[in-house]
């Protein structure tokens, strides 16, 4: 665009430009993070989540089926997040990360991005499976565990991010089964616990803060 | 013998077609392969490391058949490979890293111990033998490439960009040591550095657009530089002008 | 001399006895150079922390009989290690591609199987290092409270299989399918399978699903009286073997792109795992929950069944002594005090029990159980009167579900059923009892049981008239010395018949 060219539709124009070439960058940066296969696996966790909980509520008469219908519930939650925090990873390393002032919001809007396909597939998938702990509960289990996931993704990376879920998942199946009533295990606490809401909620909301300022970990070693 | 026979070699990657048709012959020595960007000096340098198959024509290495499993499999035993990008496990020292392509290499195991540190101390990196990869500069990095490539004292050394990140010193070593290894090998470098070529080099091969537009010596590439007036024939050195000279003409 | 003039090819072609000892050679090297770096200890702080919440802090709380404490393999081991480990070894099996080795690997002799074979064998290699630290942990502080028999080994070897099964997904996997996703999903994706199989099989009394190692909690008593049969761990580890050798041969498939025979033999590889894994399914199908465990008809060896030899450990100085097996010596004073008062008021009367004695559940009559089956869902313990070799009367009794178990609801259960029971055999051993008998009957189970019996309690049995109550209450209120006194003196007219209401004292 000629810097010659003075007047209002020259600042459109120039306007239009700019959101087109920022349309392009972040659609650049989701192709760079695998955020269309994120989304996939993401969406077809939602036909897995119905199945899993209905099989486990279907085996009536057997002790325990609402705690098993729970405990796969979240840990389709917990595939959820891992997936989340995989895609989060930075392939570029250190020649992005010097990149510029629009890779902040690059990654923050990548990461509500998924998190939102998250919540939404999540949702999809208990909804009318009569899942005891209600849509609510589920939907933030899954924030909570989004939050592990995406700080495991600033300390460690991508690669090993998954671990973090993963073990939250034992830990939440403990607290199902026995009951727990610390708020941090908030896989065990009802929808109206104030407690375990600002848990999960915050600490989703800090570590998107932290991948947002810091970036994901890069590791050399193999 | 000619350790390299080709005959309209071809390969397309979809409807891109990288060597559209290349005949050549190399014996015993050093030969260097030079192009632009894209002329698929790397695609022709992979068919001869038996990397990926040519689409078609006729490919014979060492006097065997790289169709042929069992021939290829003869063939790789004596085949040294540099590939342009080099990948590496950051956890391994270098000696584990050369030995682990000894080993895969068909170097018998009593003997891979001696092979690996004779490769290491050939390339100067015989103080470091213990370092893991990941503590290596580029250069060194490049060095230990061509440590594993020639661990198997092969009759047929590839190698793509050998020099890149070595310092001067340094590649003045290497020279010394493919024209020594080019006394009873076929070595083929691709490279961008005409020096290279000029101070290692029995032959050159141009490539341009899939094809060897220029086959010869370094003085006859030069020769033709100095052939050329007024069209072409742009640089800085005899064989840089006679490199830009062939392409130019190759073009017209 | 160089090195390539001495590789084998002495008259033209390779000696193939020669090529095959120097290929194991090779990869034996290579796995070692691989199991030095390998990334896999990567894995061990978190699997460590896992260990810790979820199998040792699990196992404390367990009863001290070594199948109970096995169980912790596949309930608690079995699902922190397995995905663990196959998350870590997809990220291994990833590693050509993520690091653009490919091409320089590609232009090597040896088969890219054998390298992709190496990679494995580091892989499980720490896997299985991680399993063993973990079993032995399990094993050495159940040897510490443990005091009667040895450590179970079918376990160890099934769940040791099963973790190799879940890394060897993991490494094929990654290999297969390089990318950023394979790794947790691979962890996760197998943790789901588990967890899904496990809620399936664990109430299951048949069928394929038991092929699963972590399929069910064992009674409480399986491998103490009888051991546990085997036919069931050899099959599933037949299978995970088998699933295995699958999994190695579609890698082989995979990696032979060039080389007929090469894919010829990965082929047959595979379809050698495959065949063992649906002979294996066959059979787990055919398992039925037996007496003493699962037993599956074509493998079973009834020889297996015979019962354990043992000591019983015995109360000592009474006159009816009460035994358990050692494994549940901890047991016999709870056990005791639940049969004490009801031991104090018949001892020495006919009719009375000789001893009262643990027995297998199995062998134990009780409501809704199938056959052999011990149901044992609304009890915590059980008791039964039965007839020893000689004639003599028994006591018999059992405990319940390790996992529910609590020692005051087995006293109150063992109470509640053996009062009536041995009082009313002592009394009225023909049944039919007259009022005198009712009476009597009525006054030992109000002294035995510490509560006057309740007329609800049998709902076929009329209430008691008026006259009767009233007499029970009236023998009732006699000191045990002197009831016990009048029962040894009358006891035999009491059960002709010959004694009336009023004749009671």
């Amino acid at each position: 665009m000629s810097t010659l060219i003075h007047g209002e539709p020259a600042v459109r124009s120039s306007r239009v430009a700019t959101g087109a070439s920022l349309a392009r960058l972040f659609q650049l940066h989701l192709t760079s993070r695998r955020v269309p296969t994120a989304a996939v696996a993401l969406l077809l966790c939602a036909p897995l989540l119905q199945w899993a909980v209905r099989s486990a509520l279907g085996q009536t008469g057997i002790a325990g089926a609402r705690v098993s219908a729970e405990q796969l519930s979240l840990l389709l939650e917990a595939v959820t997040a891992a997936v989340v925090s995989a895609a989060l990873h930075g392939p570029f390393g250190e020649s992005e990360k010097i990149a510029g002032r629009r890779l902040p919001w690059l990654r923050l809007t990548t990461a509500l991005l998924l998190t939102a396909l998250a919540l939404g597939a999540v949702s999809l998938g208990v909804l009318g499976t009569g899942q005891p702990l209600g849509t609510y509960v589920v939907v933030r289990d899954t924030a909570g565990l989004i939050g592990i996931g995406v700080a495991c993704t600033t300390l460690v990376g991508g690669h090993f991010a998954w671990t973090g879920p993963a073990a939250y998942w034992v830990v939440g199946a403990y607290a199902l089964t026995d009951d727990w009533q610390t708020p941090w295990t908030w896989p065990a606490r009802p929808g109206d616990d104030v407690g375990a809401a600002v848990c999960a909620w915050g600490f989703l909301a800090v570590s998107l803060l932290a991948i947002t300022i810091f970036g994901p970990g890069q590791r050399t070693h193999d | 013998m000619n350790n390299i026979d080709i005959e309209g070699l071809t390969r397309k990657f979809g409807a891109a077609q990288a060597v559209a048709g290349v005949s050549w012959r190399a014996g015993t020595g050093v030969h260097g392969l030079l192009g632009p960007n894209g002329a698929g000096k790397t695609t022709l340098l992979r068919m001869i490391a038996t990397v990926i198959e040519p689409t078609s024509g006729s490919l014979r290495l060492l006097d065997r058949d790289p169709g042929a499993h069992a021939q290829c499999r003869e063939i790789r035993r004596r085949l040294g490979y540099l590939p342009q990008n080099l990948g590496y496990y950051p956890g391994f020292t270098v000696a584990e890293f050369v030995e682990y392509f000894a080993l895969l290499k068909d170097v018998p195991p009593n003997r891979a111990r001696a092979a690996v540190a004779g490769a290491i101390e050939r390339v100067g990196l015989g103080d470091r033998a213990r370092a893991k990869l990941r503590t290596l500069s580029g250069g060194m990095l490049r060095r230990v490439g061509i440590a594993q490539a020639i661990v198997n004292d092969p009759l047929l050394l590839l190698l793509d960009e050998p020099t890149a990140g070595l310092d001067p010193e340094q590649r003045v070593a290497f020279r010394a040591m493919l024209r020594e290894i080019g006394e009873r090998a076929t070595v083929v470098i691709c490279t961008h550095l005409v020096e290279d070529v000029a101070a290692a080099c029995s032959e050159v091969a141009l490539m341009n657009a899939g094809r060897i537009v220029f086959r010869g010596g370094p003085q006859d590439l030069v020769a033709r530089g100095e052939r050329v007036t007024g069209d072409g024939g742009s640089g800085d050195s005899p064989l840089e002008r006679g490199y830009t000279a062939v392409l130019a003409q190759a073009r017209r | 001399m160089s090195a390539v003039d001495t590789v084998p090819q002495r008259a033209g072609r390779p000696d193939a006895a020669r090529s095959r000892l120097e290929s194991i050679r090779i990869l034996l090297r290579l796995t070692l150079l691989e199991l030095r770096r390998s990334p896999m200890p990567l894995m061990l702080p978190l699997v460590a922390a896992l260990f810790w919440f979820d199998a040792l802090r699990t196992g404390e709380n367990l009863p001290a009989i070594w199948t109970q404490r096995a169980a912790i393999l596949p309930d608690h081991v079995l699902p922190d290690l397995g995905p663990v480990a196959a998350g870590m070894a997809a990220w291994v099996g990833g590693r050509e591609q993520r690091r653009g080795i490919g091409d320089l690997a590609q232009s090597t002799a040896r088969p890219a199987w054998l390298r992709r074979l190496a990679g494995w064998g580091a892989a499980t290699g720490w896997t299985l290092l991680a399993y063993a630290a973990c079993t032995a942990v399990i094993y050495v502080l159940a040897a510490r409270v443990v005091n009667w028999g040895g450590p179970p080994v079918w376990p160890v070897v099934v769940i040791g299989l099963a973790v190799a099964a879940f890394c060897t997904t993991g490494f094929v996997a990654g290999a297969v399918l390089p990318g950023r996703f394979t790794a947790p999903l691979a962890a996760l994706g197998t943790l789901l399978v588990t967890v899904m199989i496990f809620q399936s099989a664990v109430h299951a009394a048949s069928g394929w699903v038991l092929i699963s190692p972590d399929n069910s909690v064992p009674q409480l008593d399986w491998g103490v009286f009888h051991p546990v049969p085997p036919d069931l761990p050899i099959v599933q580890a037949v299978f995970l073997l088998g699933f295995v050798v699958v999994l190695l041969g579609v890698l082989g498939v995979f990696s032979s792109v060039r080389g007929a025979q090469l894919r010829r033999t990965a082929s047959t590889v595979l379809a050698a795992g495959l065949a063992a894994c649906v002979a294996c399914l066959a059979l787990a199908a055919t398992a039925v929950r037996g007496n003493y465990g699962f037993d599956i008809s074509l493998l079973h060896d009834a020889a297996s069944d015979r019962p354990i030899p043992y000591t019983p450990v015995c109360t000592q100085g009474s006159a009816i002594p009460v035994c358990v097996h050692p494994v549940f010596s901890a047991d016999l004073a709870g056990a005791s005090a639940a049969f004490a008062p009801l031991l104090a008021e018949v001892a020495g009367l006919p009719g009375a029990p000789t001893r009262v004695m643990q027995i297998d559940n199995a062998d134990l009559p009780l409501p809704d159980a199938g056959p052999g089956h011990a149901d044992f869902t609304r009890f915590d313990a059980w008791s039964t009167l039965a007839a020893s070799p000689g004639g003599a009367p028994v006591l018999e009794f059992g405990f319940g579900d390790p996992y529910t178990f609590n020692m005051p609801g087995a006293v109150s259960n063992l109470r509640d059923q053996s009062v009536p029971l041995v009082i009313g055999h002592i009394v009225a051993p023909n049944g039919n009892p007259g009022p005198a008998q009712q009476a009597v009957e009525r006054a030992l189970i109000q002294k035995a049981a510490g509560a006057p019996a309740d007329p609800n309690q049998d709902p076929s049995t009329p209430p008691p008239t008026a006259a009767v109550a009233a007499a029970a209450q009236r023998f009732a209120a006699l000191p045990s010395a002197q009831s016990h006194a009048w029962l040894v003196a009358d006891l035999d007219q009491l059960r002709s018949g010959q004694i009336t209401l009023e004749e009671l004292p």
